[in-house]
Order: C-alpha cells, then sequence, then structure tokens
C-alpha cells in the first residue's frame, strides 16, 4: 500500500515537473523570439516607399507632398481625403466632420493636423514607441512637423484620413490604433 | 518513499507520454504567459 502511495507521488512530482520545465521553456523561447523580432522590426518598414501610383503627380517625399498640398489646396482641401486609398470608413462618411480642432490651425474643414516648425524644447518624442510606427515613417511624420506624441493623440478623423493620403499608408492608422496609442502613452506620460 | 533512481527509470519509461503532455501544457502556459515589454 505504501509503495503505492509512493509511486502515486512520484509520478506526480514527476509531471509537476515536466509541466513547470514545460514553463520555463515556453516562457523562454517566446521571449528569446520576442527580442529577436524586435531588432529585425526596426530595419524594413517598407511602406512609404510603396507609394501610392494612381496619382503620379504627388511627389514621393511627404515634406514635398505636403508643401505641394499647400499651394494646390486652397481652404476646403477635401479632395486628398477622398483619394480612393482603401474602401475602409473614410469614404463612407462625410469627411468634414467637426473635431476638437487643435487651436494652431483654426480653419473649420482643414483636415491637417497641426504641425510644428521644430520640436518643443528642441527634442522630439520617439515616435516609434507607437507600434507600427518605423524609422522612416518617424522621419516622415517629423518632416510634416509632427514630433510630439501628443500630437497624434490630438488627431480627428479628418486629421487621420489627411495623414493617411500622405504617408500612402492605406489605413495603416486606423488599423494600427495610432491615435489611441498615443493618448495611452500621452496620458501614461502625464501621471509619470 | 524516496525517490531512486532506478524508481525514477522506471517512471521515465513508463509514464513518459504523460510526462510529454505535461510538458507541453506546461509550453503552452509558459509561452502565453510572456507579455512583451512596453517599448
Amino acid at each position: 500500500m505504501t509503495s503505492n502511495v509512493a509511486h502515486i507521488v512520484e509520478t506526480a512530482t514527476l509531471l509537476l515537473a515536466a509541466y513547470l520545465l514545460g514553463c520555463m521553456l515556453g516562457y523562454a523561447a517566446r521571449r528569446i523570439l520576442h527580442a529577436g523580432r524586435g531588432t529585425r522590426q526596426a530595419v524594413p518598414e517598407p511602406v512609404v516607399a510603396t507609394t501610392a501610383a494612381p496619382e503620379p503627380r504627388r511627389p514621393r517625399n511627404p515634406a514635398a507632398r505636403l508643401a505641394a498640398s499647400v499651394d494646390d489646396l486652397p481652404p476646403p482641401a477635401k479632395p486628398v481625403v477622398n483619394k480612393p486609398t482603401e474602401p475602409v470608413r473614410a469614404t463612407g462618411k462625410p469627411v468634414s466632420t467637426p473635431a476638437p480642432k487643435p487651436p494652431a490651425r483654426a480653419k473649420i474643414s482643414d483636415p491637417r493636423p497641426a504641425t510644428l516648425p521644430a520640436p518643443r524644447g528642441g527634442a522630439a518624442d520617439n515616435l516609434k514607441q507607437i507600434k507600427g510606427i518605423g524609422p522612416k515613417i518617424e522621419a516622415s511624420l517629423q518632416a510634416m512637423g509632427i514630433f510630439h506624441i501628443d500630437q497624434i493623440a490630438g488627431w480627428s478623423k479628418a486629421n487621420v484620413d489627411w495623414v493617411d493620403a500622405q504617408l500612402a499608408s492605406k489605413g495603416r492608422i486606423r488599423r494600427e490604433r495610432w491615435v489611441e496609442q498615443a493618448r495611452e502613452l500621452s496620458g501614461s506620460k502625464a501621471d509619470a | 518513499m524516496a525517490m531512486t533512481w532506478n524508481s525514477l527509470v522506471y517512471l521515465l519509461g513508463m509514464y513518459w507520454p504523460y510526462l510529454a503532455g505535461a510538458g507541453a501544457i506546461g509550453l503552452v502556459v509558459g509561452w502565453r504567459s510572456f507579455a512583451p515589454p512596453r517599448p
């Protein structure tokens, strides 16, 4: 009888040991894989390079595109937003949704987000904190005058559409929830 | 009561499929318990 009990106890111990070993292995494996993925992700980000083919007139460089849009588009500036990038939600809704406009640009129907000529305090935020923004997109955003997380957190729907069109990112901003991420990040920054 | 080398070998030989199953479950649990750190 006692040998039976000992047998059961030993088996249970072995099973527990196997389970714990598996736990540790799984955790370590994912951790290692995640670390590797993090370093690999920083390199490619080819999204900006694959610019929209349908409009050959538009320059590839976002800064030049921004300048061109400033020259071309007087106040209403809706054509840029209505560009048929993707039938996500942008085309279904009217673009001129009234949004909490940043005070820097007071025009009512202007879809451009508030931009800065230079980062506040001389130091830009690390926009790559937002998942989905890589080095290239960060550079493009900075070229547009977007340097800080709280700028992204203040984007309205129209702003998102406009920036999406500028980056030719085909709805990525919504898919990857940049604005929500930025709000969380700026909230946590404010808490700290 | 003490676990001897012989009994360990016997148990491993006898119950290795169950041990492998427990290890697999542990692997999944460990994998899922890893939360990627915020950048």
